[in-house]
């Protein structure tokens, strides 16, 4: 048999019996060790990348709701942190899960944390560089942000969410209060963190995130709030690593 | 050689012991890690940089599927190198296995069949990998949990043979030995006479768990069982030597239970005569 085609029947063979038995014989009952293993490998998987969604189902309905996520869902990869970038979605359409109408956003911050934790390495802002870039040249600058970050613009509270679940607490948002913008990413000391944008700092961010000069991206931020105080939010950017570096053009 | 570890007894370290071997610094000859779990930056290669400052370093991928009839996972392999490139780490590893087809990866290490056919394709296979990798791999035998009906060529004289064409060298799990041996009839013994004495660049030690029906798992999750200590004897007195490595993955005990029991590994390895 090429190798191919019993690769195919292996696989068929975790979930059939009678082609297991034509693939492995006497040894046919191992199979559901193969089946096990996948199954559960994903499951775990996913209740690490999604620790605020586990907290607020708990741990039995997650595990259900990870495991028909899994066995709806095939991993494309070898490393299984890159497993359950469509759990969201899922979640939004699976019905034992409709009572939680803020759950699928919940699971956006924690896929987009789950990022910012394996995202690479990056060298921090090289201040003397900007400030030997004269200041008629500043507008055509391109702000670059951190790999690890994310924004998520939510109907639903997640950032103030996210941060009632960590370990220095928070009170714990009324869902109804109303929608949030969110930055994730990962900070100096390797956290990752969730911070509650204002409208002007997520503005100026997502352009930054689109390649726009920091003219136009000053602009943006504008049209949400012409008292935006652009030199007080990028101290903190390049404080906390937000925004890393700088270019004179476009970067691909 | 395959590899510059010490001949002595090693750890498997797991993310939740991390933090605590970078602060207590604890006496043990080398440490071995999942790759998988370093790719990409942050926290976890942060504090992994820290240990391979302190200690020789083993990767040991779970994830390549080099055996997947559809190839190398390109993506795979560079994250992986990138890795290499990082921590220069004493020994690299992977498995006997495949774990992808065109539409699934199935995130295990599922056996291939010993024929003549796959023999010929983990050859290729791994030497485009290790072109890529920019060194030879050792290369784990597994544990199985069903036998294929295209197998035709012992486990051991499969080893032998994909050693001497490919150029890597072998990863020789005991456990995985003992456990096919109770759930499919290979003898281990049978196959440790099979291998050649100069292809074994390392021996994994590990516990298995039982099933309701009788399979054995290989989930370490359970100290070594005294038929493994007994097999360790045996392929130390065969082999000489050799870098031994303890793993566990699942139910972790603290990290001061896995240390009594790398010692006894030391152990076995001193009544050779032998010094870290």
């Amino acid at each position: 048999m090429k190798l191919d085609e019993l690769q195919r029947r292996f696989a068929q063979a975790l979930h059939d019996a009678a082609a297991a038995q034509a693939l492995f014989g006497a040894s046919a009952h191992g199979a559901s060790a193969y089946a096990n293993n996948t199954l559960f490998n994903r499951a775990d998987a996913l209740a690490e990348a999604y620790p605020i969604v586990r907290q607020l189902v708990g741990d039995d309905f997650f595990g259900g709701m990870a495991r028909a996520y899994a066995r709806a869902t095939p991993s494309r990869s070898g490393d299984l942190n890159r497993y359950g970038d469509g759990f969201a979605e899922f979640i939004r359409d699976f019905p034992p899960a409709q009572d939680i109408p803020f759950l699928a956003d919940a699971a956006r911050l924690d896929w987009l944390c789950h990022l910012a934790y394996y995202a690479e390495d990056n060298p921090p802002f090289d201040l003397p560089r900007l400030a030997s870039v004269p200041a008629e040249q500043h507008g055509s600058l391109h702000f670059q942000l951190a790999p690890s970050v994310s924004l998520l613009r939510s109907p639903w509270p997640v950032a103030s969410l996210w941060l009632a679940h960590q370990p220095e607490g928070g009170d714990f948002p009324s869902p109804d209060q109303g929608g949030e913008m969110a930055l994730a990413w990962r900070n100096p000391h390797n956290r990752v963190q969730v911070r509650r944008l204002m409208p002007a700092d997520h503005a100026f961010l997502a352009a930054c995130a689109r390649q726009l000069p920091l003219a136009e991206a000053l602009e943006c931020a504008m049209d949400e709030d012409m008292e935006f105080d652009f030199g007080l939010s990028l101290q903190q950017w390049l404080h906390d690593q937000v925004i890393v570096d700088f270019n004179e053009s476009p970067s691909t | 050689m395959h590899t510059s570890l010490p001949l002595a007894a090693g750890l498997g370290l797991r993310l939740p012991h991390i933090r605590e071997v970078i602060d207590s610094r604890p006496a043990v000859a080398w440490f071995e890690v999942h790759p998988e779990n370093y790719f990409g930056g942050g926290a976890n290669l942060a504090a992994l940089r820290r240990v391979r400052a302190d200690y020789p370093l083993s990767l040991h991928g779970v994830g390549m599927g080099l055996g997947s009839a559809v190839g190398l996972d390109a993506g795979h392999l560079a994250r992986f190198r990138d890795l290499i490139d990082a921590l220069e780490p004493a020994s690299i590893s992977e498995h006997l296995c495949w774990n992808r087809t065109g539409e699934e990866c199935y995130n295990d290490l599922l056996p291939l069949p010993y024929s003549a056919a796959a023999l010929d394709f983990m050859v290729e296979q791994l030497g485009r990998a290790q072109d890529v990798l920019g060194r030879p791999l050792l290369i784990e035998n597994l544990s199985s949990y069903v036998s294929l009906v295209d197998d035709a060529i012992p486990e051991g004289e499969f080893l032998a043979e994909l050693s001497r064409r490919s150029g890597c060298g072998l990863l020789l799990d005991l456990n995985n030995l003992h456990v096919n041996e109770h759930n499919l009839g290979r003898s281990a013994h049978a196959a440790l006479a099979a291998l050649p004495l100069q292809a074994v660049g390392e021996i994994h030690i590990a516990g298995f768990e039982e099933r309701d029906d009788g399979l054995w798992l290989d989930t370490h999750g359970t100290p070594v069982r005294e038929a493994v200590w007994d097999l360790l004897d045996a392929a130390l007195a065969r082999f000489g030597p050799l870098p031994v490595l303890l793993e566990r993955d699942t139910k972790l005990p603290p990290l001061a239970d896995l240390l009594q029991e790398t010692s006894r590994a030391q152990a076995a390895l001193d009544r050779l005569g032998v010094r870290p």
